[in-house]
């Protein structure tokens, strides 16, 4: 009897220690946001961390502050280490190859963005020397770009440029530098500026412009692009920015200089003690394979993600020091197998996200929306629905590919679920029309006759109103 | 009864209405007002359930039923009183319960129309939403001018006198509002502080 009462405890014991082990990690989850967009909401986690990479080889083994990180079309990755003033080249297993510290007989001071084009040549954004330095495979310098002279960059006194790419297309550069975001072509000539919008009527300054004095028109009608803080230039010249701006923090710029990306308040606002918001900021940017965009956001130090269409699929992150969670993150890339690799500037390393089984359903499953395949993309949301069957984007894709069917009835919930008002009035406006369709002759006769009775109705009135008229003057 | 009578014939001659309602004014019930204003409760909180979703501006989950009362009752409450209170000494004719139940008919055509706003919104699309906002500030705006030629008539004043004392009336709407506010602000600063000084004594006795 002792005995088995001693087993017994020993038994519990065990059971309890092994749930101590398999402690619930609160934050063991990603995020989406609700329909309405204010709260998050917990879904499975959509990115594990694969590796985590602290020591690199060169002069120096370890990374101080390095600003951007760039993935060339040939595997090798390319890390602007900032303040060690160099430019290290590793391959696709984060293997040290080489490092660049030299060009034009003078060191590298602070180079903060790095570039290599499609013939291997290497491009530096050489902030501390104030130039773009165009470097060989080798580390030969072969040219520099320094300050363009143009009227049109008055207010520019230093030229600080931080991220640097050429477009495939038209072969500019495209150099962020501060809160101009600019071309420059071959000859060291300013292009213009990138992603500029309309302008558009104002009747302010179209009082200023007809009525004002020359000074007072430059002071009060100029208008300056958006500001952008990074950008990562795509195969076919498109241009993916994020920025500052109050309503398409994101945006994508085609070779035209339109932006073909829905604007839209995208990331979270936070607030402060006292109210006031604090609006996110986006530090960089990639785009993979799947049209799928991935940005930082600094304040959080959360990683979002969005389809092609605006929507946010998830987003993961946080400030910690443990694997998943970042210092300072500044740099972002996602490579050719859907991983996303992300530089962190505080703590100095690179951490290698991995996609989840969930998350790559849900990108397979936009991808054949997107392709036109709607019976796999239903499939594949199904499928999506299994794994966490309150995931807001399933719903709503669910009702899109309905809509596309027909299924105007099941649509209508589906949108009115996951709080789409813009499809949810799409399908009504079919609805509507089917509906006037069948019973045609039935509205029109009852619209005549609705008529004919009010017309009685408004005769009638006028007797029973004068008469009730009549009636209260009399009491 | 008459007051129901009263209410169906301010659609159609307000003016008349509002002179008979003066020559009755010895005997107002209660009960009109408080009912006008119930009702008026009811269909603005009906249309937050039963609008179409494409235009409806807030959810049922989201609706609050103390904001959609106070949405209509603080607003006219307050104009009843600081019309009156202005009225009384800048020579006016109205009592009380005379002022009160004339604004409050001017929520007649609000009540009466609203349901109709709400059946002709079950067939409107997303982006035809402009056009039930249109017919929701038609409403608003017979509303107002209802409340202002209630104020004029049952004050007996000419156009223009009217527009000045009701702009008047408005600064002392405002002013009755900032005074509530002022007080509550007070008023909480002394709970704060009863509470911080009991939490003290019990701290110190212990």
């Amino acid at each position: 009897m002792k005995n088995i009462f001693r087993l017994l405890c020993v038994l519990i014991l065990c059971a309890y220690l092994t749930l101590q082990a398999a402690a619930f990690d609160y934050r063991d989850n990603g995020y989406a946001l609700s329909e309405d967009g204010k709260q998050r909401v917990a879904i499975p986690k959509p990115y594990t961390v694969k590796t985590v990479i602290k020591e690199f080889g060169g002069s120096q083994t370890t990374l101080n502050s390095p600003q951007d990180l760039f993935l060339s079309e040939t595997g090798e990755y390319y890390i602007a280490d900032t303040e060690n003033d160099r430019i290290i080249k590793l391959d696709s297993d984060f293997q040290f190859i080489a490092e660049f510290t030299q060009a034009d007989d003078s060191a590298l001071s602070k180079p903060t963005g790095v570039f290599v084009d499609n013939v291997g040549d290497l491009w530096v954004a050489d902030s501390g020397n104030a130039r773009i330095v165009h470097l060989d495979e080798q580390g030969k310098y072969i040219e520099k770009f320094v300050k363009p002279e143009s009227d049109l960059l008055y207010n520019v006194t230093s030229f600080v440029p931080t991220k640097i790419a050429i477009n495939p297309i038209n072969n500019y550069l495209y150099i962020i530098m501060g809160k101009q975001f600019m071309m420059l072509d071959a000859a060291n000539q300013f292009k213009g500026y990138v992603g500029a919008n309309q302008i558009g009527f104002n009747f302010f300054n179209w009082l200023v412009q007809n009525f004002a004095s020359e000074e007072l028109k430059f002071q009060l009608t100029k208008v300056e692009p958006p500001s952008y803080s990074n950008f990562m230039m795509t195969e076919d010249g498109r241009v993916v920015a994020v920025g500052m701006s109050s309503n398409s923090r994101i945006s994508i710029i085609n070779t035209v200089g339109s932006n073909i990306y829905p604007s839209g308040n995208y990331g979270e606002v936070a607030y402060e003690d006292d109210g006031t918001p604090i609006n996110p900021l986006f530090v960089d940017v990639t785009i993979d394979d799947n049209q799928i965009i991935s940005v930082i956001e600094q304040n959080s130090k959360f990683i979002y993600q969005y389809d092609s269409e605006g929507q946010l699929i998830c987003f993961f992150g946080g400030e910690g020091l443990s694997a998943g969670f970042f210092g300072m993150p500044s740099s972002i890339v996602s490579d050719k197998q859907g991983n996303l690799v992300v530089l962190d500037s505080m703590l100095n390393q690179i951490q290698v996200f991995q996609p989840t089984e969930f998350i790559s359903l849900v990108h397979n499953a936009i991808v054949q929306y997107n392709a036109g395949f709607y019976e796999e993309s239903m499939a594949s949301w199904d499928r999506v629905k299994e794994k966490d069957s309150t995931y807001g984007l399933s719903r709503n894709f669910i009702g899109k590919i309905r809509m596309k069917n027909g299924q105007y009835t099941e649509a209508l919930e589906d949108f009115r679920l996951s709080g789409d008002k813009v499809n949810y009035g799409k399908t009504f406006e079919s609805l509507r029309y089917q509906f006037l369709q069948k019973y045609f002759y039935v509205i029109v006769i009852s619209a005549a006759v609705l008529f004919i009775l009010l017309a009685l109705l408004i005769k009638k009135s006028r007797k029973f109103i004068s008469n009730l008229q009549a009636k209260l003057w009399k009491q | 009864m008459k007051w129901l009578q009263y209410g169906f014939m301010i659609l159609f001659h307000p003016i008349e209405i509002f002179y008979l309602i003066k020559r009755d004014r010895k005997n107002i019930p209660w009960m009109v007002s408080l009912f006008t204003l119930a009702i008026a409760v009811l269909i603005k909180t009906l249309t937050v359930y039963t609008v179409n979703y494409t235009v409806a501006s807030k959810s049922a989950e989201q609706a609050n039923a103390l904001w959609e009362l106070g949405m209509v009752v603080v607003p006219l409450l307050l104009w009843v009183v600081a019309s009156y209170a202005l009225m009384t000494i800048m020579g006016g004719e109205s009592t009380f319960k005379e002022t009160l139940t004339i604004s409050t008919y001017s929520l007649v055509p609000y009540i009466l129309f609203t349901p109709l706003v709400i059946i002709i919104s079950q067939v409107l699309s997303t982006s035809e939403a402009g056009f039930f906002n249109t017919l929701q500030n038609l409403l608003i705006v017979w509303m107002l001018i209802l409340l202002f030629v209630g104020f004029k008539e049952s004050n007996g004043l000419g156009f223009g006198a009217a527009i000045w004392r009701a702009f008047l009336s408005l600064i002392v709407m405002v002013l009755i509002a900032a005074t509530f506010l002022l007080i509550f602000a007070l008023g909480s600063q002394i709970v704060i502080f009863v509470q911080e000084l009991t939490s003290e004594i019990n701290y110190y006795l212990r």
